[in-house]
């Protein structure tokens, strides 16, 4: 987060996204945010916006349960180990280290 | 090792548009001039039953011990080529060529021509391997530490048949998880605090037949490789081990909050640390008005620049505590930014929705003394205002630091401990391989690795185990872990012509060498991961493996037929690192990107492992320009073997000065670095290159 910062062309805001709109006779999108620190309201304009969504589980297998947010839980049926993001929210490398656990979760004797 | 005539063969693929735009039948033309009576085939897809079963007669009826089958990229259809008898060389005509260049064109020819022959080359100097497997392989597992990592390690191990000693400096276990007083909620739903389980965890780990634990004792040594480690430790008994691999969870420790003055840590016992709160809250009554800092000294270039991703969390539990034990309690959290990663979210809206906790967005301007009280001048940073608040006790939230891995007394030439990254924890190659160090059997688990919350040392402690169990597994059929993982080959070292000179043995990133007194190195091949960089680190040219060494490359280099300088066909030789630049070059040949037909390749373990006589070698026989490409080096270095990059950039200055004594422009050698995405990069570098080397004109060395 500290490189994002200090990198000139990316600009950081505290704030809501309230509204994305087509602006009138243009291609460019605008945003309309709320900046919280500078206590602003602001309509920035943009060629592209991303939306930077959350992951929802996948979830194949029926025997499993899953908390309210729909993630497998561990430890209920021996022998089936959910393994990495069906099991919580988690990037990359925490995928590949909770497969590895799940891993060793099937060997046991 | 004339005696040992080697019996080859070659299939060649026609499918893929390899048969459009190559000359097939040249190609075997080509096989036969270069070897003897070499058998070859050839098939319109190779990689089909039909094509299979032909190619398993073909081996059958030739009796060949040296397959080479050109066709597709050999980091695709790996299943279906790999063969029980012969040594496979897969031939990349598909990706290296018909996708890349002019169909039929002369040059294109010449290419697929110069890729049989390095490849047959290649088969001719290479030797049978025998795996190394040290004398006895040892199956038990050394845990240093009995934290929550420690202690799950050590159960998982046990669980999975392993026999396992915990060796923990204190005379007790459990660490810092055995000092918690509660956890958070973790069901869905509930609302209160839950008592802790780690002394149901120690329990298990102590009644657990295959646990061995040894308290009170630290580590006096550990030598020897994986598969064989020898341990001795330092107790009243001086036990002495001897296990097969390692798992080290020593833990962590909170940053030194002596450093933390300006946020009034040592004014007075009423401001504390969130261990220090955390031992107190079960001890004494608390409070009625509790301020927390968060972020005390961490996210802060003065102390700690990074998160450690714990602190929000323990922080907003123990202001849970203040209320629970003190219902007439108010308490006070000033933060930066709340980090409640996942389900945690959920805890911090619980936490939230106390009327009597209040949370403030603020920087900490001042805290000082007022009477009995504590002052906190805050600047809040939403509001924009200065606000004071006083308060009975301050709980600086602060970060934490990794135990030093020195403990771990390694007998090893590059140091006691593990080599570390910036902020001291141990180094892995944290994306791709975040459960690695770099002392090949020893993993490191929990905090010692990398800041982390309760649940994430627990899986990291899994993770940890798994990984030693899988070391000894590999140690006990001769193969390398990641990322080479299942390579049977190790380096051979031709000891009568070695000079001292010590090289391999500091620049091994994983140091599998050792050595006597006098520099001779002692190989240690079980902690070898088979990148080759003592290769090239080795002037005398005595280290080699069985299928990649000095002459193979060598033999290779040469194998080609150099055009005379009037014919205007420069030849350019690529080196290039198997691990990101060649799958890029690949995912080139993927989009038809057109490469140079100029250009020679010879893929290598590590860019590290290039050897300046091949460098030599080439140049004499007539190539204009040498263009290595490798992972990324430096800070975020991308090298699947740490620093094999930065040593080919080092030893750059060196290969400069021998292109001088040879008379040669300083732009026939070139190194570039890409990532593995980076495939319109490595087209473009390699094409400029071509362009470049063109402008200069041919190897003077070329008609000699």
């Amino acid at each position: 987060m500290n490189k994002a910062e200090q990198t000139d062309s990316i600009t950081l805001t505290k704030g809501k996204a309230g509204r994305i709109k087509r602006e009138a006779n243009g291609n460019a999108l605008i945003l309309e945010v709320e900046d919280i620190m500078a206590g602003t309201r602001r309509m920035d304009p943009f060629d592209m916006v991303v939306l930077a969504t959350g992951l929802v589980p996948n979830r194949i297998i029926p025997v499993l349960s899953t908390n309210d947010n729909g993630f497998y839980q561990a430890g209920q049926i021996p022998g089936i180990y959910p393994a990495a993001s069906c099991k919580r929210p988690m990037d990359v490398a925490s995928s590949v280290k909770d497969a590895t656990a799940a891993a060793l979760k099937a060997m046991h004797q | 090792m004339e005696g040992l005539k080697k019996n080859m063969a070659l299939a060649v693929c026609t499918g893929c548009s390899i048969g459009e735009c190559i000359d097939v039948d040249h190609l075997i033309t080509v096989a036969g001039e270069e070897v003897d009576g070499i058998a070859c085939m050839k098939h319109p897809a190779l990689c089909s039953e039909e094509g299979l079963g032909s190619l398993h007669h073909l081996v059958r009826d030739s009796g060949a011990d040296r397959l080479a089958i050109a066709a597709c990229s050999p980091r695709v259809k790996s299943e279906q080529f790999r063969m029980d008898g012969p040594y496979v060389e897969r031939i990349n005509l598909r990706e290296q060529v018909a996708w890349v260049m002019d169909p039929d064109a002369e040059d294109t020819l010449m290419c697929a021509d110069d890729q049989v022959r390095m490849g047959l080359a290649k088969l001719g100097a290479i030797s049978d391997n025998v795996p190394y497997i040290p004398g006895q392989v040892f199956s038990d597992i050394l845990v240093v530490g009995g934290g929550l990592a420690g202690l799950t390690a050590a159960l998982e191990g046990a669980s999975a048949g392993y026999r396992v000693h915990l060796v923990e400096k204190k005379g007790s276990l459990g660490g810092y998880a055995g000092r918690i007083y509660k956890l958070m909620p973790t069901i869905d739903g509930q609302e209160e605090l839950i008592e802790p389980d780690t002394s149901a965890l120690m329990e298990q780990v102590v009644s657990h037949p295959e646990v061995k634990v040894y308290l009170g004792s630290t580590i006096d040594s550990i030598s020897g490789e994986p598969g064989n480690f020898s341990v001795r430790l330092e107790n009243e008994k001086g036990t002495e081990l001897t296990v097969g691999s390692v798992v080290v969870s020593t833990g962590w420790k909170p940053y030194d909050a002596t450093r933390l003055g300006h946020l009034g840590y040592g004014l007075s016992p009423q401001i504390k640390t969130l261990e220090e709160f955390e031992k107190q809250v079960q001890e004494e009554a608390v409070p009625d008005r509790v301020l927390f800092v968060l972020c005390a000294g961490s996210r802060d270039q003065a102390h700690l620049p990074y998160c450690s991703s714990y602190c929000c969390t323990a922080a907003l539990k123990q202001a849970l505590y203040v209320r629970e034990k003190n219902p007439e309690s108010q308490v006070f959290i000033v933060y930066r930014d709340i980090r409640t990663t996942g389900f945690q979210e959920e805890f911090y809206k619980m936490v939230q929705s106390d009327d009597a906790i209040f949370m403030t967005r603020g920087i900490i301007d001042s805290v000082s003394l007022a009477d009995t009280q504590v002052r906190v001048k805050v600047k809040d940073s939403l509001l924009d205002d200065m606000i004071s608040l006083d308060t009975d006790m301050v709980v600086l939230a602060t970060g934490m630091v990794p135990s030093s891995t020195e403990d771990l007394q390694l007998q090893y030439r590059l140091g006691k401990g593990l080599p570390e990254i910036e902020y001291s924890f141990s180094d892995s190659h944290f994306i791709c391989f975040p459960y690695e160090t770099r002392r090949t059997g020893i993993y490191a688990a929990g905090t010692v690795r990398a800041p982390m919350d309760l649940e994430s040392r627990r899986e990291d402690a899994e993770r940890a185990m798994r990984k030693a169990i899988q070391c000894i597994e590999c140690v006990k059929r001769g193969e390398a872990v990641h990322p080479r993982a299942g390579d049977l080959t190790f380096p051979d070292l031709y000891m009568d012509r070695c000079t001292d000179c010590k090289r391999c043995t500091e620049e091994c990133p994983f140091g599998a060498y050792d050595e006597t007194e006098k520099g001779t190195p002692l190989p240690n091949p079980s902690r070898c991961r088979r990148c080759g960089i003592c290769i090239g680190s080795c002037p005398e040219r005595v280290i080699g493996f069985s299928d990649f060494s000095i002459n193979s490359v060598s033999a290779m280099i040469k194998s080609i037929h150099v055009p005379d300088e009037f014919e205007e066909k420069p030849r350019i030789l690529m080196f290039v690192c198997e691990n990101d630049a060649y799958p890029a070059l690949d995912a080139a040949g993927v989009n038809r990107l057109k490469i140079s037909p100029y250009v020679r390749i010879i893929p290598v373990r590590c860019l590290g492992s290039v050897n300046k006589v091949w460098i030599s070698d080439a140049l004499s026989h007539g190539y204009d320009g040498i263009l290595q490409i490798g992972c990324k080096p430096g800070d975020d270095y991308q090298c699947h073997f740490i620093h094999g990059s930065e040593l080919t950039e080092q030893r750059g200055e060196n290969l400069q000065e021998t292109l001088e004594t040879m008379m040669l422009e300083p732009e026939r050698i070139r190194t570039s670095f890409v990532e593995i995405t980076d495939y319109r990069g490595i087209q473009e570098t390699i094409n400029e290159y071509v362009e470049e080397l063109e402008l200069i004109g041919p190897n003077p060395f070329k008609s000699l």
